[in-house]
Protein backbone atom coordinates (compact mmCIF):
# COMPACT_ATOMS: atom_id res chain seq x y z
CA UNK A 1 0.00 0.00 0.00
CA UNK A 2 1.24 3.42 -1.11
CA UNK A 3 1.53 6.31 2.24
CA UNK A 4 -1.03 7.97 0.49
CA UNK A 5 -3.40 4.86 0.44
CA UNK A 6 -2.50 4.26 4.26
CA UNK A 7 -3.25 7.75 4.79
CA UNK A 8 -6.75 7.21 3.59
CA UNK A 9 -7.07 3.92 6.17
CA UNK A 10 -9.42 3.51 8.67
CA UNK A 11 -7.17 4.56 11.30
CA UNK A 12 -6.93 8.12 10.03
CA UNK A 13 -10.81 8.38 9.71
CA UNK A 14 -11.62 6.96 13.39
CA UNK A 15 -8.88 9.85 14.59
CA UNK A 16 -8.91 12.54 12.07
CA UNK A 17 -5.38 12.07 11.40
CA UNK A 18 -4.17 14.45 8.81
CA UNK A 19 -0.87 13.74 7.26
CA UNK A 20 1.08 16.75 6.90
CA UNK A 21 4.74 15.94 5.26
CA UNK A 22 6.30 12.74 3.90
CA UNK A 23 9.41 12.33 2.27
CA UNK A 24 12.61 9.65 2.70
CA UNK A 25 13.02 8.72 6.04
CA UNK A 26 10.75 10.83 7.33
CA UNK A 27 6.85 11.34 8.24
CA UNK A 28 4.15 13.69 10.24
CA UNK A 29 1.08 13.77 11.20
CA UNK A 30 -1.65 15.53 13.17
CA UNK A 31 -4.35 15.34 15.03
CA UNK A 32 -6.94 17.99 16.47
CA UNK A 33 -7.68 17.26 20.08
CA UNK A 34 -11.38 18.65 19.37
CA UNK A 35 -11.85 16.20 17.50
CA UNK A 36 -10.66 13.72 19.71
CA UNK A 37 -13.17 10.85 20.70
CA UNK A 38 -11.01 9.24 23.51
CA UNK A 39 -9.48 11.40 26.15
CA UNK A 40 -7.31 11.05 28.76
CA UNK A 41 -6.54 11.93 32.09
CA UNK A 42 -7.19 15.60 32.62
CA UNK A 43 -8.77 15.83 28.78
CA UNK A 44 -5.74 14.74 26.84
CA UNK A 45 -5.18 12.28 24.18
CA UNK A 46 -5.19 8.89 25.38
CA UNK A 47 -2.30 7.16 26.07
CA UNK A 48 -3.75 4.19 24.20
CA UNK A 49 -4.25 6.66 21.23
CA UNK A 50 -0.77 8.47 21.59
CA UNK A 51 1.03 5.38 21.23
CA UNK A 52 -1.25 4.81 18.35
CA UNK A 53 -0.30 7.60 16.86
CA UNK A 54 3.53 6.73 16.96
CA UNK A 55 2.75 3.79 15.53
CA UNK A 56 1.13 4.78 12.26
CA UNK A 57 3.72 7.43 11.94
CA UNK A 58 6.77 5.41 11.58
CA UNK A 59 4.34 2.87 9.31
CA UNK A 60 4.00 5.66 7.14
CA UNK A 61 8.20 6.93 7.36
CA UNK A 62 8.65 2.99 6.77
CA UNK A 63 6.21 3.03 3.52
CA UNK A 64 8.87 6.51 2.15
CA UNK A 65 11.82 4.07 2.10
CA UNK A 66 10.51 0.49 0.62
CA UNK A 67 12.65 -0.77 -2.29
CA UNK A 68 9.98 -2.33 -4.99
CA UNK A 69 8.48 -5.65 -4.31
CA UNK A 70 8.33 -4.40 -0.61
CA UNK A 71 5.75 -3.63 1.76
CA UNK A 72 5.18 -2.30 5.32
CA UNK A 73 5.03 -5.42 7.61
CA UNK A 74 3.68 -4.94 10.94
CA UNK A 75 5.15 -3.46 14.38
CA UNK A 76 7.26 -5.53 16.35
CA UNK A 77 8.49 -3.11 19.01
CA UNK A 78 6.77 -0.39 20.38
CA UNK A 79 8.01 2.03 22.97
CA UNK A 80 6.50 4.97 24.28
CA UNK A 81 7.63 7.55 27.18
CA UNK A 82 4.77 10.24 28.13
CA UNK A 83 6.67 12.86 29.19
CA UNK A 84 3.24 15.35 29.12
CA UNK A 85 -0.01 14.96 29.31
CA UNK A 86 -0.74 16.13 25.75
CA UNK A 87 -3.53 18.94 26.28
CA UNK A 88 -2.75 21.33 23.06
CA UNK A 89 -5.19 22.01 20.72
CA UNK A 90 -2.93 20.35 18.18
CA UNK A 91 -0.75 17.67 18.14
CA UNK A 92 1.77 16.66 15.91
CA UNK A 93 3.83 13.16 15.41
CA UNK A 94 7.41 13.12 13.68
CA UNK A 95 9.14 10.26 12.41
CA UNK A 96 12.51 9.30 11.39
CA UNK A 97 13.83 6.71 10.31
CA UNK A 98 17.05 5.68 12.25
CA UNK A 99 17.92 2.49 9.85
CA UNK A 100 16.56 0.41 7.59
CA UNK A 101 17.67 -2.75 7.29
CA UNK A 102 16.70 -5.57 4.77
CA UNK A 103 13.65 -6.43 6.79
CA UNK A 104 13.69 -4.06 9.52
CA UNK A 105 13.27 -0.39 10.24
CA UNK A 106 13.73 1.51 13.11
CA UNK A 107 13.01 5.17 13.72
CA UNK A 108 12.32 7.81 16.68
CA UNK A 109 8.70 9.43 17.00
CA UNK A 110 8.09 12.56 19.09
CA UNK A 111 4.63 13.75 19.75
CA UNK A 112 4.69 17.86 20.54
CA UNK A 113 1.91 20.60 21.19
CA UNK A 114 2.37 22.09 17.79
CA UNK A 115 1.47 25.52 19.12
CA UNK A 116 5.09 25.73 21.40
CA UNK A 117 6.90 22.56 20.48
CA UNK A 118 6.18 21.27 24.05
CA UNK A 119 7.01 17.73 24.06
CA UNK A 120 4.82 15.36 24.87
CA UNK A 121 5.56 11.66 24.45
CA UNK A 122 8.68 10.15 22.49
CA UNK A 123 8.58 6.11 21.29
CA UNK A 124 10.98 4.02 19.61
CA UNK A 125 9.19 2.23 16.86
CA UNK A 126 10.60 -1.24 14.96
CA UNK A 127 8.75 -2.08 11.57
CA UNK A 128 9.37 -5.22 9.89
CA UNK A 129 9.35 -5.00 6.29
CA UNK A 130 7.78 -8.09 4.03
CA UNK A 131 9.27 -9.06 0.23
CA UNK A 132 6.89 -10.48 -2.73
CA UNK A 133 6.25 -13.89 -2.08
CA UNK A 134 6.75 -14.21 1.44
CA UNK A 135 4.48 -16.70 3.10
CA UNK A 136 5.96 -17.19 6.38
CA UNK A 137 7.02 -14.21 8.31
CA UNK A 138 7.85 -15.88 11.23
CA UNK A 139 10.59 -16.92 9.94
CA UNK A 140 12.27 -13.96 8.92
CA UNK A 141 14.45 -13.06 11.97
CA UNK A 142 17.62 -12.21 9.84
CA UNK A 143 18.43 -8.65 8.76
CA UNK A 144 20.55 -8.42 5.24
CA UNK B 1 -10.59 3.18 45.18
CA UNK B 2 -12.89 -0.36 45.02
CA UNK B 3 -13.25 -2.96 42.56
CA UNK B 4 -15.83 -1.66 40.30
CA UNK B 5 -19.45 -3.18 40.15
CA UNK B 6 -18.77 -5.27 37.08
CA UNK B 7 -21.50 -4.51 35.14
CA UNK B 8 -21.55 -0.63 35.56
CA UNK B 9 -17.43 -1.15 34.44
CA UNK B 10 -18.73 -2.91 31.23
CA UNK B 11 -20.60 0.18 30.50
CA UNK B 12 -18.11 2.52 30.55
CA UNK B 13 -16.46 0.76 28.10
CA UNK B 14 -19.54 1.21 24.96
CA UNK B 15 -18.79 4.52 24.03
CA UNK B 16 -19.07 4.96 20.28
CA UNK B 17 -15.68 4.95 19.31
CA UNK B 18 -14.57 2.35 21.78
CA UNK B 19 -17.86 0.39 19.58
CA UNK B 20 -15.89 1.38 16.49
CA UNK B 21 -12.50 -0.07 17.41
CA UNK B 22 -14.42 -3.35 18.25
CA UNK B 23 -13.38 -2.88 21.93
CA UNK B 24 -15.34 -4.08 25.15
CA UNK B 25 -14.81 -4.98 28.45
CA UNK B 26 -14.48 -8.36 30.05
CA UNK B 27 -13.70 -8.86 33.41
CA UNK B 28 -12.18 -6.37 36.16
CA UNK B 29 -10.89 -7.60 39.58
CA UNK B 30 -8.62 -6.27 41.93
CA UNK B 31 -5.49 -5.44 40.18
CA UNK B 32 -6.35 -6.77 37.08
CA UNK B 33 -8.59 -6.08 33.66
CA UNK B 34 -9.13 -7.81 30.76
CA UNK B 35 -11.11 -6.38 27.52
CA UNK B 36 -11.84 -7.84 24.31
CA UNK B 37 -10.83 -6.82 20.81
CA UNK B 38 -12.98 -8.05 17.72
CA UNK B 39 -12.06 -6.69 14.73
CA UNK B 40 -14.06 -4.11 12.91
CA UNK B 41 -15.29 -5.65 9.20
CA UNK B 42 -13.44 -2.89 7.43
CA UNK B 43 -10.32 -2.60 9.73
CA UNK B 44 -6.65 -3.04 8.65
CA UNK B 45 -3.55 -4.26 10.62
CA UNK B 46 -2.65 -0.73 11.61
CA UNK B 47 -6.56 -0.20 12.87
CA UNK B 48 -6.44 -3.43 14.68
CA UNK B 49 -3.23 -2.90 16.26
CA UNK B 50 -4.07 0.54 17.35
CA UNK B 51 -7.30 -0.92 19.29
CA UNK B 52 -5.07 -3.37 20.74
CA UNK B 53 -2.83 -0.57 21.76
CA UNK B 54 -5.88 1.47 23.06
CA UNK B 55 -7.25 -1.62 24.41
CA UNK B 56 -3.37 -1.98 26.91
CA UNK B 57 -3.89 1.24 28.02
CA UNK B 58 -7.59 0.91 29.28
CA UNK B 59 -7.01 -2.49 30.63
CA UNK B 60 -3.49 -0.62 32.72
CA UNK B 61 -5.88 2.44 33.98
CA UNK B 62 -9.11 -0.10 34.99
CA UNK B 63 -6.04 -2.29 37.07
CA UNK B 64 -4.63 0.27 38.48
CA UNK B 65 -7.74 2.22 39.92
CA UNK B 66 -9.19 -1.36 40.74
CA UNK B 67 -5.97 -1.03 43.40
CA UNK B 68 -6.56 2.57 44.16
CA UNK B 69 -6.69 3.54 47.76
CA UNK B 70 -9.61 6.20 48.66
CA UNK B 71 -7.88 9.56 49.89
CA UNK B 72 -4.25 8.03 50.02
CA UNK B 73 -3.61 8.30 46.16
CA UNK B 74 -4.67 8.81 42.65
CA UNK B 75 -4.19 8.10 38.99
CA UNK B 76 -1.81 10.54 37.08
CA UNK B 77 -1.14 8.94 33.81
CA UNK B 78 0.50 6.52 32.01
CA UNK B 79 3.94 7.18 32.15
CA UNK B 80 5.49 4.34 29.72
CA UNK B 81 4.47 1.65 27.62
CA UNK B 82 6.67 -1.16 26.08
CA UNK B 83 4.61 -3.60 23.86
CA UNK B 84 6.45 -6.41 22.01
CA UNK B 85 3.99 -8.03 18.65
CA UNK B 86 5.04 -11.72 17.48
CA UNK B 87 4.53 -11.36 13.57
CA UNK B 88 1.91 -13.97 13.34
CA UNK B 89 1.55 -15.42 9.70
CA UNK B 90 -1.03 -14.52 8.11
CA UNK B 91 -1.50 -11.22 10.52
CA UNK B 92 -3.85 -10.55 13.85
CA UNK B 93 -6.48 -12.47 14.46
CA UNK B 94 -10.09 -10.94 14.39
CA UNK B 95 -10.90 -11.86 18.04
CA UNK B 96 -8.51 -10.79 20.63
CA UNK B 97 -7.74 -10.99 24.79
CA UNK B 98 -5.90 -8.38 26.02
CA UNK B 99 -5.34 -7.85 29.76
CA UNK B 100 -3.28 -5.98 32.09
CA UNK B 101 -1.86 -7.37 35.61
CA UNK B 102 -0.76 -5.33 38.41
CA UNK B 103 3.26 -6.24 39.26
CA UNK B 104 4.43 -4.28 41.79
CA UNK B 105 2.97 -1.38 43.20
CA UNK B 106 4.55 1.63 44.90
CA UNK B 107 4.14 5.37 46.28
CA UNK B 108 4.27 7.10 43.20
CA UNK B 109 4.50 4.47 40.18
CA UNK B 110 3.06 1.20 39.16
CA UNK B 111 4.27 -1.00 37.06
CA UNK B 112 2.13 -3.95 35.32
CA UNK B 113 2.30 -6.84 32.72
CA UNK B 114 0.55 -6.20 29.65
CA UNK B 115 -0.42 -9.31 27.70
CA UNK B 116 -2.22 -9.67 24.00
CA UNK B 117 -3.76 -13.43 23.14
CA UNK B 118 -5.61 -14.96 21.02
CA UNK B 119 -8.93 -16.63 21.41
CA UNK B 120 -7.15 -20.09 21.28
CA UNK B 121 -4.45 -18.63 23.84
CA UNK B 122 -1.84 -17.76 21.62
CA UNK B 123 0.54 -15.08 22.48
CA UNK B 124 0.17 -11.76 20.56
CA UNK B 125 2.00 -9.54 22.02
CA UNK B 126 3.34 -8.84 25.37
CA UNK B 127 4.96 -5.65 27.55
CA UNK B 128 5.03 -3.75 30.47
CA UNK B 129 3.38 -0.21 31.35
CA UNK B 130 4.27 2.11 34.17
CA UNK B 131 1.63 4.03 35.44
CA UNK B 132 2.41 7.53 37.25
CA UNK B 133 0.52 7.57 41.09
CA UNK B 134 0.00 11.10 42.60
CA UNK B 135 -0.40 11.19 46.48
CA UNK B 136 -3.55 13.04 47.65
CA UNK B 137 -3.04 15.96 49.37
CA UNK B 138 -2.34 15.74 53.31
CA UNK B 139 -2.20 11.98 52.85
CA UNK B 140 0.91 10.55 54.45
Amino acid sequence: MSAAGAAAGPLFDAFAIEVEELREGYARLAVERSSMPLRGVRNSLNGGVVASLADAAMQLCTETVLRPGEQPGPTLELSVSYLSSARGERTIAEARLLRRGGRLAVGDVELRDASDGAINAKARVTCGIRRDGDTNTSERTGDD
Amino acid sequence: MPVPDLDEWRRRWQRPILQRLGIRGDTVELGYARMRVDRPEDADELLHRSSLTIAVDLAAISAVTSQLEDGVQVANGTAELHLSFIDTPGGLPDAVEVSARVANWADYATHLEVEVRGHDGELLAQGLTTYSLRPVAGAS
